[in-house]
């Protein structure tokens, strides 16, 4: 991932604008990209020091503006390199030998007796069995900066530049406070796994249909808890795992409240699906670009709004298009991963699988389930979803959602470390609370789920 | 009955209507997402205070700590100053900085405040090798199994160490589990994101440590909030020859050859002619983030960044520097020497060049154990560092220090100097300052000497 201080962007007005790669700048970041991932290749089994003077070279001809484009892509592949330490004698033990030899020589010599560091040398790699040039050779091999190139990067230019421009947003909401987005999506799916991934990362939000497109609109303020005291950056990292979620939607916007650079000034980021093209559709902007015969030439004015319609027509195409993940591809934690599996072999009659729904109610929030489970005869599912050690609060939010009617069955497991009482939840609504000390028991979740199955409620 | 309770570093009061009248004079605001009070954590013992005071009772649910059930068994009796800090403490209800230099036995002073309070307590310290030295300490000190967050290891019990980088990271889990919390060279603390590790936690006992509680950047006024005011403090002066080693400093100015001369002044000028060309002034607080930034766009940026490095180089690792840094070791042959270094990079040129081991951040936490055991047990007869080994690590052999070459950092000159001041019969410390004369050294030294302690 980008850092914040590669991010190239500009403050506008209280905002922080990202600068776009225009379609010139596109052809120098595809070139920059190649000349670095060609420099790497050609270093396979040299030092990092000396990659990075091949990368120096390799990027001597950028344009000064684009200075943080071309440190931001070297990252990038640096970070796609596999390095590795020489390993012919293990330096710790080589420095250990050599150090405390070196002391005894020094304190046995007389008062102005010249200390012969090649003799100790000497006789350290007797002791150690190895040559004398060894030593010196493998001293620090274990440093950085001594590593070996092993692995080069196994990606191309075009994905280089596809990583870096989503790079640069993440690296933006590292520094965020706050963010609220619009997301609209006829895939339930879609939208679920991104509600998911905001859960799967403890983020806390709350979710309203958006007036006018209730049937496929939200609108989600994500924060977390402390976020009702000061503008805290701590849920940054979390913010910018979840934003590839996001930006798979097929419309999408959000607003993020950031704290920008050192001074961390107070900014409104914002960004959507009409910024950042989605991924696929931007390999084949690259490979346009990358292909055409007049690629390092300047584009008239014409040609470039010409195109961008093109990719936008493309784009609302590429939408249109977008499969729906299948509800295995969603994203599971491990904890409801080895719950559902409990449940598929504990012969309960339940079959388990992970949910591909959202239930709402509209003007008080949202319920996702992580889980849909069946048995033969029932026609109607009962859902879990996993609370786990989320807060006591989402656990009282679901009372409230589940007394103000879900319109589905749903087993809420909650670790009993949030100290919330099963009996919050009025027996006469039909989901039920689910308790647990540490793990999660498959049975204890078939039990509610043919308790709640068997009431007539 | 209204309950109180924690979560992620927040505490939350529930069954009070959102208009109740007792919560006026607290912490407590109303969230209306949860449709509950809600007020950060650090303000627990306040909110407590405030509702006892009005005669509210209430259900804590919130407060997670316990009572240490076993005393320490190892006794030392406190130095007259350590029983004094804890007394000033104790005065201040249990909030507040000790101010101590190193080497005084401010680790004493915690032991003393675990034992007066005996709550559950939460050690946080700035660096590995304090973490695994409290572990020791408090281990010997209670005879119970302490609890270490951090550098791979989540295991929590009545007395815990952790580092200010987990503790920023699992606070909002941790924050209710303790009642007293040990904030290490506290001067850490109020950076914008160690200090929510303060505030996270409902802590009423809050105790800082420190030698040097001044930040260049004016934070250390937030100590106050975090942790609580100044209730002790000594200085070095104060303390020397009683309960510190006698000491004394000693500047050498060195120069440099003709031939390192000439490269130097040559890539200074480089350098300076590119900060002059672009209008860089180096000495406002933004200058060497702009000189970075502008060095990275253009090849004579790049040139002039490199040159900047060559000329510290030469300063840093001039011939002679390193030719009286021999001369160092011949006459300390049979003393323990710490040689502190601003870099890594003349760290590692020393290490090599003299062959004695070397403790950088690389360095990992097994090898630097051994290291630092074998310097106590006189198999290493000196060490050298960047500046891991600054502050809080215990080495009392220690009785010499060589600064090689340093920041204009009071604090950092202060804490190398504090290496060596921890007392044993007959011991006189020593503390040697290389400088290459006619660089920026010189000027960054007088900076840095800037205290008592030197004077």
């Amino acid at each position: 991932m980008l850092t914040a201080d590669l991010v190239d962007a500009r403050r506008r007005d209280g905002e922080l604008l990202l600068r776009p790669l225009d379609r010139d700048g596109r052809v120098e970041a595809l070139a920059v990209g190649a000349a670095l991932l060609e420099a790497a290749h050609a270093c396979v089994g040299k030092r990092r020091e000396e990659l990075d003077e091949a990368w120096d070279a390799a990027a001597d001809g950028a344009a000064p503006k684009r200075f943080k484009m071309v440190a931001g892509l070297r990252k990038l592949v640096a970070d796609a390199c596999g390095f590795e330490a020489e390993t012919e004698v293990d330096p710790i033990e080589l420095r250990r030998v050599l150090f405390t030899h070196a002391s005894e020589a020094r304190r046995a010599r007389e008062e102005g007796e010249r200390f012969d560091r090649d003799a100790v040398v000497a006789d350290a790699a007797k002791l150690l069995a190895i040559p004398p040039e060894v030593v010196d050779r493998a001293l620090f091999s274990d440093l950085r900066s001594e590593h070996v190139l092993r692995a080069p990067p196994a990606l191309d230019a075009a994905s280089l530049v596809e990583a870096w421009e989503l790079g640069q947003a993440q690296a933006v909401l590292l520094t965020a406070v706050r963010i609220t987005c619009e997301v609209s999506s006829a895939s339930p799916g879609l939208v679920r796994a991104f509600f998911a991934k905001l859960k799967f990362n403890k983020l806390l939000f709350s979710a309203e249909r958006i007036a006018g497109d209730e049937a496929h609109g939200w609108r989600i303020v994500i924060d977390g808890p402390y976020s009702m005291f000061d503008a805290v950056t701590k849920y940054g990292l979390r913010l910018a795992i979840a934003f590839p979620a996001l930006r798979v939607l097929e419309r999408w916007s959000l607003v993020a409240d950031i704290k920008w650079g050192k001074a961390r000034e107070a900014l409104v980021f914002r960004l959507s699906c009409d910024d950042a093209r989605a991924p696929a559709e931007r390999g084949g902007a690259a490979a346009e670009v990358a292909s055409a015969p007049d690629a390092a030439a300047p584009a008239p004015a014409s040609r470039t709004v010409d195109a961008a319609k093109t990719r936008r027509k493309k784009k609302s195409a590429k939408a249109a298009a977008t499969p729906i993940p299948s509800p295995e591809e969603l994203h599971l934690s491990d904890d409801v991963r080895e719950l559902l599996d409990g449940i598929n072999r504990g012969g309960s009659g339940w079959r388990a699988r992970p949910a591909s729904v959202l239930l709402d109610v509209p003007g008080q929030g949202v319920c996702i389930p992580d889980l849909e489970l069946r048995r033969d005869g029932e026609r109607q599912p009962i859902y879990v979803e996993v609370l786990g050690y989320w807060s006591r609060d989402a656990v009282f939010r679901r009372v409230e959602l589940a007394e103000r009617g879900l319109g589905a069955r749903v087993v809420f497991a909650v670790s009993s470390r949030l100290r919330v009482s099963a009996e919050v939840l009025d027996e006469a609504i039909a989901s039920a609370l689910y308790v647990y000390k540490g793990k999660m028991s498959p049975r204890a979740v078939a039990d509610h789920a043919t308790r709640i199955a068997g009431s007539k409620r | 009955m209204p309950s109180l309770s924690f979560n992620a570093g927040t505490i939350e009061l529930r069954g009070a209507a959102e208009d109740a009248a007792f919560v006026r004079d607290t912490a407590l605001a109303w969230d209306a997402r949860a449709a509950c009070f809600r007020a950060p954590a650090i303000a627990y013992a306040d909110v407590i205070r405030a509702l006892r005071a009005d005669g509210v009772a209430i259900d804590d649910e919130a407060r997670r700590y316990t009572e240490l059930e076993r005393r320490a068994i190892v006794h030392r009796e406190p130095r007259p100053f350590q029983a004094e800090a804890v007394e000033a403490w104790r005065r201040a209800r249990g909030r507040g900085v000790v101010v101590l230099p190193t080497g005084a036995g401010k680790t004493h002073v915690a032991v003393m405040a675990i034992e007066d309070r005996r709550r559950s307590a939460l050690i946080v310290a700035p660096t590995l090798d304090l973490v695994r030295q409290w572990y020791d300490v408090l281990a010997a000190t209670f005879g119970v199994a302490i609890g270490v967050v951090g550098g791979g290891e989540h295991d929590v019990q009545p007395l815990t160490v952790t580092t200010y980088d987990s503790a920023y990271l699992h606070m909002e889990h941790l924050g209710s589990r303790f009642g007293l919390v040990v904030f290490d060279e506290c001067h850490h603390l109020p950076s914008p994101t160690y200090a929510l590790a303060a505030r996270l936690a409902i802590a009423p006992f809050r105790l800082g440590l420190t030698a040097t509680p001044e930040r260049t950047d004016g934070l250390d006024a937030a100590l106050a909030a975090l942790v609580g005011p100044t209730v002790y403090r000594r200085d070095i002066g104060e303390l020397a020859g009683e309960y510190l080693a006698e000491y004394d400093t000693e500047r050498v100015e060195v120069e440099l050859s003709p031939e390192e001369r000439e490269e130097h002044d040559a890539e200074r000028q480089i350098y300076r002619d590119f900060v002059g060309m672009n209008g860089i002034v180096m000495s406002s607080p933004r200058g060497f983030g702009e000189f970075i930034m502008r060095a990275s766009r253009s090849a004579d940026g790049r040139r002039a960044m490199k040159a900047y490095r060559r000329q510290r180089e030469l300063a840093f690792a001039a011939t002679a520097k390193l030719a009286y840094l021999e001369h160092l070791f011949s006459v300390h042959r049979h003393d323990r020497a710490l040689v502190f270094t601003q870099d890594n990079a003349t760290a590692h040129l020393v290490s090599r060049t003299f062959l004695v081991p070397v403790i950088t951040h690389q360095t990992k936490v097994t090898e630097r154990s051994a290291i630092l055991s074998a310097f106590a047990a006189g198999t290493y007869g000196a060490i050298v560092t960047s500046k891991v080994l600054n502050e809080g690590v215990d080495v009392p052999d220690a009785n010499v220090a060589v600064v090689l070459s340093g920041s204009g950092s009071v604090r950092e000159h202060v804490q190398r100097l504090g290496r060596i001041l921890r007392q044993r019969e007959g011991k006189r410390a020593l503390l040697y300052e290389i400088v290459t004369a006619r660089t920026t050294e010189t000027f960054t030294s007088d900076r840095r000497r800037e205290h008592d302690a030197y004077r």
